[in-house]
């Protein structure tokens, strides 16, 4: 089931969902070590407080991946955002999600067109 | 004819895809390190653990894991994040080398394996602080 196409896509809705709705004041805010992010795989958003989605990612470690520096995080600074109106919201791949990852992220992708990500492309 | 099983600390290079093993390869050659060293180094990068990282800890799993090529310290982290984070504990050196790779992917099948110049030389001061650790 898990890997049919309707199970994958409602999964990668499931997710866009959840990482819109969540609270701006609950996403994790920018610091140097990145200490609220969890070290798990996960699909991310980079969102702004009034603009919403810019950006949507997925890591092995999602902490990790925004320790080492993040383009995203390069365009919010060279776009004049306040850093402190720019946040990051998590959703944790369970393992039953873990492999379908690449899948996830460009369904929620095609769905949203994240700005930044059509600068990536 | 007697069969040999490999060395152990060859078994989790060797049971990496070819263009994964190229890449840790070339890592090691890069840094002149060993791969195995270069796979210990992805690990701990990966459970944010101290390069100096050589506690005395039993073996905790049994040889025919892929775990039990780790020194032990690194089997117990390993499971440790295995269970925090509810997946089998080999996958968690999979994870591990797929972001030392390439931080965007998740496991190898996304892993976009790239050689880049800041983690080289990571590496290798990895590598020393390992050195100066022993």
């Amino acid at each position: 089931m898990t890997d049919s196409a309707d199970a994958i896509n409602a999964e990668a809705l499931r997710i866009l969902k959840l990482l819109e709705e969540m609270p701006f004041d609950a996403c994790c805010p920018l610091t140097r070590e990145f200490s609220e992010l969890p070290p798990r795989p996960g699909i991310y958003a980079v969102k702004h407080k009034t603009q919403g989605i810019l950006y949507i990612g997925k890591s092995g470690s999602v902490k990790g991946r925004f320790k080492g520096g993040h383009k995203a995080l390069g365009w919010a600074f060279m776009d004049r955002l306040d850093p402190d109106d720019v946040r990051i919201a998590v959703a944790v791949l369970s393992l039953q999600w873990i492999r379908l990852s690449l899948q996830l992220e460009q369904i929620i992708i095609r769905q949203l067109v994240p700005p930044y990500n059509v600068r990536v492309n | 004819m007697t069969l040999q099983t490999p060395p152990t600390d060859e078994r989790i290079l060797d049971s990496l895809p070819d263009e994964i093993r190229v890449a840790i390869l070339t890592y090691a050659d890069e840094s002149e390190i060993s791969a195995n060293a270069v796979i210990e180094g992805a690990i701990k990068h990966f459970l944010s653990l101290d390069a100096s990282l050589n506690g005395e800890v039993a073996n905790t799993v049994e040889d025919a894991s892929l775990l039990s090529s780790l020194p032990p310290i690194l089997q117990s982290q390993a499971i440790s994040y295995a269970e925090q984070t509810e997946i089998p504990a080999e996958l968690v050196i999979e994870l591990a080398i797929a972001h030392f790779l390439d931080p965007d992917s998740v496991t190898f099948d996304d892993c976009q394996v790239k050689v880049e110049q800041n983690s080289i030389a990571w590496l290798k001061q990895y590598a020393g602080e390992t050195a100066t650790a022993a």
